[in-house]
């Protein structure tokens, strides 16, 4: 009986994933204008705080019931015969926790550095998280591309929404990639849907086996390489990269966060989780996965030595982190998912540290030129340690949280037989160290200059975002063993 | 049904004009709206149920998309537009817009009738258009109701002028 | 009394508390505590007295084993007391007690008397260490400890420029290696560290390298070439008690004792073999070449100094031939150089004490001034030429007759060595006694040029005080009886403790040999009659050797230090180092430059392509979806 209760209050919950969003749009578009000026941010506060909660719950209760998924509706009959269904399972609830978790740093960054329209970035933020949870929910590939849209949509509106001349072109140039990701897979989703008949994730996974014929498989490739693209361009993943660092220095600081911090994680990665999973049948397809993770490593850091714009540099990392992440993804394996899926966390988590590092600056400095900086450590000693950890963290210095995500993915490629690609990523923390030390020793280190002899440390909710994610990183990787040791027990490895 | 097919036909042709030649970027937008609901229409008066469906969900996502793109571009060099493009002058355009669509629409009629194959009707569990999006696709319901939230938050958003200083 | 010392001595730990650790804690005091000359000099005396008795002791008793182990069985402090070790023991503690009593008196003044005494004794400490010790590798703790000492006395006065104290840590610390080479080497082919349970290896294979390595060691300790190098420019830097101590007497003991043990009794050694061959022309390069550096020299230390040398290649010479009469004679040569070369040094301490200078061509007309110096000087001199009835000329007819025995041109080596040694110390009698005073005479006006404190000026210059002279006296006073009594040390001592049954002592039994030595002799003081002569100076008595046709430029490399081992040793190391040094910018040059020339290149590069324009970016993204075909393609092509 318990059981059962069990696993209703995980439908239950999940359900919470719609629900709080669409609430909160609702409660905020009809609040008093004055009223919304001050509460836009608690709600939008809340219903990140939700959202963790609400993950954090379904992954124990999923996992004390020993279920590896979970399927439920929203308001329809999963009884009718082809009907489409919404899912959780590990995956899908460690990024929903990353994205409830990037919420509340991105709303408590938005404290400070939003100071008009409060209540538009609250509507589009909840939009956006809609968009994200319905992309992990789901269970077909076309209501994947339909949330992916809404996800896109939330993202140009977020960024261009304070119509300054670099917001605008960067979403302007967002929009154009994304536009040509959106043909591409809808190609090859119209490719796929040829062959199949259905595009649910199963329909899609049984008849994948019967592609036998030469003109039925070229179709598939095609489809194939078409998604990857299109994925790819969502993701930022060198070649499709060069809108990234654009849109993501124009943004808002807190909707930098919000796009660095998951947005790309789960509009592209996730979609490449998805294909790997469905398609794992084709080789081809991992090598191109792993391929593509290896150049941005690669020209992502390259390209991050060259900046001179912190959230620039940051925007550029976040491309050669990506590519740790799809090197993961592209074993294939349990062992590779898990790298991957731990990296996304510490991701998250290290990259709005160094975006909140960012809003610091930015508020306190008035500038991001790390030319002009110098020696702010004296000044500004919490904003100076975040960054330190998150750079640990970021080139993977045990016992820092993003050590033990790089050295999961590192055995997987191992023991997938691909050791190359393995020796690659090891020797191409180097470059990461390299970039994150050019900017640590311009900005934090070194002589303070004249001008800044009055600064002082960043206060409210930057500061506390920045020092819960300093804490965040650094429980993760001291507990990490811990939570092998624990998700070993329960099976979900 | 024919009756359908051709004042769908009709709807579109004058939604799609209009949406080019309109002076305002949300009433272009929404015209443009309104003919790929008319294609969708049209599409699944011709049979092809599923790709009807498709149209509409993605319609909805891309003409926001796209509306918002011409906002982005005319954004920044609105001011000069007027100048550019009189309405005299651009009216001056509409008869041969009209007149190239017209011979369009005939091209298509007569090739149309000549070799199109007559259309299978789909053999499938759902045949219509109410089962299938009831039936199949509940989550591109929500997910196009989401779209749609969006869509009218952008435009509050992208079209309010006076809240920014 | 002599047997209930050694009684005590046996019982328990106590030989390593009072043989090892009680002349260290003795340095210490006298370091620490000797401030007052007079305190010093009782602590001094006392305590090497006291070294001296326990030697006596031991040597007076049976002999006995014992193992106190440290930690692990194999690494223990395995003590063997036997007639040879012992006599060692007190020949060491007798040289140190008359060199430490000279040194205190020569360095009455110097702040670093202290200092140096502590080095002494922590010598002797090494020293009777190493002689007591059965261990080969405990042994070889020792022997590395007296290197340290060693090097720490030539630094004490040359802080700034330890140029002398890094060559002689260089070379000894070569011969040091070799010595603990060949010991691993003789370990391993014996089974074990101890001497006493090592029954004699064959000279072949394996273990002749060790042999080999491991008398290189030894004889590098005694000074033998190649590792002598550092001896004549510690002559120059180095105080001279640590002349007398050093090369003179202390480091020849133990060298020469490892050698005879090492002949004796770890390798089976014989007479005729090709190894005893290499051992005996090592021998005898040693004598001609120092000897021959001897003859040129004008400075008294330095002259000295390569006289250390050369006679270690009798020692060498005598043990190399491996008959028991050549290795009884090489010992007794070992002990009268002690008691000579000591006597020796200190003369010449006693003369640079005196006039401030050791230069000969500064000083002259001694003899009227210092006639008890000039006594030991002649009665030294005269032994180390081998001039009957001193004590030299008996160790060197024994070497004589074994080097005949081996081969004629042993033989004339030594007697070639023997005649320049004649010469040689001719020369420098002459020059430092005979004639006229060459110093100054001190007028109370201070001479243009002169250096107050370069020298002391002529009228003071008398004879040294009694502290200096009863050691000087008492070794030139063992020289003769050494030399006339030479049963006591012969028979009494040296042939009792190798177990050689056969006497060697008296009047040589072969006249021939002793009527060319004689003869040689003669020629000696013709040529330098000749020299005299034909230079018109004692000084320069030598020259026409010197300047000689053909040797005058060899001399001339020889003194530019072209055959100086250390020389070429360092040289090879610089060329070497000279290799390294570009081997390492090389590979700094591809991660200081190349790597980051390349990285910063590439992004260069790629951010001038990320340049903005949004065409660019749409068609960067085509060719990636091409690229990503193009992936596609070749893996399946791969597939099929």
């Amino acid at each position: 009986m318990r059981v059962i209760a069990n696993i209703q209050m995980v439908a239950n919950i999940a359900v919470l994933f719609f629900v709080i969003p669409l609430a909160i749009i609702a409660v905020n578009t009809l609040l008093p204008k004055k009223l919304a000026g001050r509460v836009s941010f608690y709600l939008g506060g809340f219903a990140g705080i939700m959202q963790a909660a609400a993950a954090a719950a379904d992954f124990f209760l999923l996992s004390a019931n020993r279920l590896h998924e979970y399927e439920f509706s929203l308001l329809w009959d999963l009884s009718i015969e082809g009907s489409e269904r919404f899912s959780v399972d590990s995956l899908s609830l460690v990024m929903l926790f990353c994205i409830g978790m990037v919420t509340i740093v991105s709303v408590l960054v938005a404290k400070q550095t939003v100071h008009d329209r409060k209540r538009a970035y609250v509507n589009l933020l909840m939009t956006l998280i809609l968009g994200m949870n319905g992309m992990v929910l789901v269970t077909d590939l076309f209501s994947l591309y339909v949330f992916l849209e809404v996800v896109g949509l939330s993202s140009f509106i977020l960024i261009a929404m304070f119509k300054t001349d670099t917001g605008l072109e960067g979403a302007f140039k967002y929009l154009v990639m994304s536009v040509m990701a959106t043909v591409f897979m809808l190609t090859g989703l119209a490719f796929i849907f040829m062959q199949t008949g259905s595009l649910q994730y199963k329909h899609v996974g049984m008849n994948v086996l019967r592609f036998q014929s030469h003109s039925q498989s070229v179709l598939i490739y095609a489809a194939l390489i078409l998604l990857i693209s299109g994925f790819a361009i969502k993701t930022g993943a060198v070649p499709f990269h060069s809108w990234l660092p654009d849109a993501h220095q124009s943004a808002n600081t807190a909707i930098s966060i919000l796009l660095s911090g998951i947005v790309i994680k789960v509009a592209g990665i996730y979609g490449f989780i998805v294909l790997v999973d469905l398609f794992n049948e084709v080789p081809a397809i991992n090598m191109t996965v792993a391929v593509i993770g290896t150049v941005s490593i690669i020209t992502g850091a390259l390209l991050a030595m060259q900046q001179n714009h912190f959230k620039r540099i940051v925007a550029y990392s976040s491309v050669s982190q990506v590519g740790y992440i799809l090197l993961g993804i592209s074993t294939g394996s349990t062992l590779g998912l898990l790298g991957t899926v731990v990296h996304i966390f510490n991701h998250a988590t290290f990259k709005s540290a160094l975006f909140s590092n960012a809003a610091a600056l930015h508020e306190q400095v008035g500038s991001l030129d790390i030319n002009e900086m110098g020696g702010l450590e004296k000044r500004m000693p919490v904003t100076a340690f975040s960054s330190v950890t998150a750079f640990l963290s970021t080139t993977g210095i045990p016992p820092f949280a993003g050590f033990w995500s790089k050295l999961l993915i590192i055995m997987a490629l191992w023991k997938s037989n691909m050791q190359v690609f393995a020796g690659i990523a090891l020797v191409a923390s180097i470059f990461t160290a390299a970039y994150f030390l050019r900017i640590q020793k311009k900005v934090f280190f070194g002589k303070l200059p004249d001008k800044y002899e009055n600064l002082t440390e960043v206060k409210g909710t930057v500061k506390f975002a920045e020092i819960m994610l300093s804490v965040v990183t650094i429980l993760t990787g001291v507990f990490f063993p811990l939570a092998l040791l624990y998700l070993k027990g329960r099976g979900i490895i | 049904m024919e009756a359908v097919v051709y004042t769908c036909l009709g709807l579109m042709l004058v939604f799609g004009i209009l949406a080019v030649m309109l002076h305002s970027m949300l009433k272009s937008a929404i015209a443009l709206a309104a003919a790929s609901a008319a294609l969708g229409v049209i599409m699944y008066e011709l049979g092809a149920i599923w790709a009807a469906i498709f149209e509409v969900s993605v319609c909805s996502g891309l003409v926001t998309v796209i509306f918002i793109s011409a906002i982005s571009l005319s954004n920044t060099d609105k001011k000069d537009l007027p100048k550019l493009y009189e309405d005299g002058k651009r009216m001056a355009f509409l008869p041969l817009v009209l007149i190239i669509s017209g011979i369009l629409l005939i091209v298509v009629a007569i090739s149309s009738v000549s070799s199109l194959p007559v259309p299978t009707p789909v053999a499938e569990v759902a045949d219509n258009f109410r089962e299938i999006l009831w039936n199949h696709r509940q989550a591109d319901i929500w997910g196009q109701i989401i779209v749609l939230i969006t869509g009218a938050l952008a435009v509050a958003v992208l079209f309010k002028e006076g809240e920014l200083p | 009394m002599l047997n209930s010392v050694a009684f005590f001595l046996m019982s328990g730990t106590n030989i390593i508390w009072f043989m090892i650790v009680f002349p260290a804690v003795a340095g210490t005091v006298v370091c620490l505590f000797g401030k007052n000359y007079a305190i010093r000099s009782v602590a001094v005396l006392l305590s090497s007295a006291f070294n001296l008795l326990f030697a006596v002791s031991l040597y007076a008793s049976e002999g006995f084993n014992a193992v106190f182990p440290f930690v692990s069985p194999r690494f223990d402090m395995a003590v063997s007391v036997y007639e040879l070790s012992s006599m060692f023991l007190v020949f060491a503690a007798a040289a140190f007690l008359i060199v430490c009593l000279y040194g205190i008196v020569f360095l009455k003044d110097e702040k670093y008397a202290g200092r140096f005494m502590l080095y002494m004794y922590i010598s002797l400490s090494m020293i009777n260490g190493a002689l007591l010790s059965d261990n080969l590798g405990v042994m070889l703790f020792f022997w590395e400890g007296l290197l340290c000492t060693l090097v720490g006395i030539l630094l004490i006065n040359n802080m700034e420029n330890p140029k002398t104290a890094v060559k002689a840590l260089a070379l000894s610390g070569t011969a040091d290696l070799l010595l603990m080479l060949g010991i691993i080497i003789t370990v391993y082919r014996a089974g074990t560290p101890y001497i006493s349970q090592v029954e004699k290896l064959p000279v072949a294979g394996v273990s002749a390298a060790g042999f080999v390595c491991m008398m290189l060691g030894a004889l590098g300790k005694a000074g033998c070439m190649p590792f002598h190098s550092w001896i004549p420019d510690a002559a120059k830097d180095a105080p001279t008690p640590f002349l007398a101590a050093f090369p003179g007497a202390l480091e020849k003991l133990l060298g020469i004792y490892l050698a005879v043990r090492i002949v004796v009794d770890i390798y089976d050694y014989k007479p005729g073999s090709k190894m005893s061959i290499a051992v005996m022309i090592l021998g005898t390069l040693t004598i001609v070449s120092a000897v021959a550096m001897a003859l040129i020299q004008k400075d008294m230390k330095r002259l000295l100094s390569y006289h250390a040398i050369s006679q270690v290649g009798y020692m060498v010479l005598g043990i190399g031939t491996a008959l028991p009469i050549g290795i009884v004679g090489g010992l007794f040569h070992m002990i009268n150089n002690v008691l000579y070369k000591s006597c020796l040094f200190m003369v010449a301490g006693s003369i640079e004490k005196q006039t401030g200078t050791t230069d000969l061509r500064k000083i002259g007309g001694l003899a009227k001034r210092m006639p008890v110096t000039m006594a030991c000087f002649t009665v030294s001199g005269l032994a180390i030429a081998g001039v009957p009835p001193f004590n030299g000329f008996f160790s060197k007819e024994l070497i004589f007759d074994a080097a005949l025995e081996s081969n004629m041109v042993f033989y004339m080596g030594a007697l070639a060595g023997a005649f320049m040694t004649a010469v040689s110390f001719l020369k420098m009698g002459r020059a430092a006694f005979a004639g006229e005073m060459k110093l100054p005479v001190d007028s109370g006006i201070q001479l243009p040029g002169q250096n107050k404190d370069a020298g002391k000026t002529g009228r003071n210059v008398g004879e040294s005080s009694l502290g200096m002279l009863v050691p000087m006296g008492f070794m030139a006073v063992m020289c003769v009886v050494f030399g006339i009594a030479n049963t006591l040390p012969l028979d009494k001592l040296l042939s009792s403790a190798l177990g050689i049954h056969e006497s060697f002592s008296g009047w040589p039994h072969s006249t021939m040999l002793v009527v060319i030595s004689i003869a040689v002799l003669l020629l000696a003081v013709c040529d330098h009659i000749y020299g005299f002569k034909k230079s018109g100076s004692a000084i320069n008595a030598a020259d026409h050797i010197h300047y000689a046709p053909g040797l005058r430029r060899i001399y001339h490399m020889a003194e530019e230090g072209l055959f100086d081992p250390y020389n070429l040793m360092m040289r090879g190391i610089e060329a070497f180092s000279g290799i390294c040094v570009r081997i390492e910018r090389g590979i700094a040059w591809i991660y200081d430059d190349a790597a980051v020339k390349l990285t910063d290149g590439t992004g260069n590069l790629l951010s001038r392509l990320n340049n903005g324009s949004l065409s660019r970016y749409l068609a960067t993204a085509i060719i990636g979806t091409a690229a990503v075909a193009l992936i596609f393609l070749a893996v399946l092509l791969q597939g099929r």
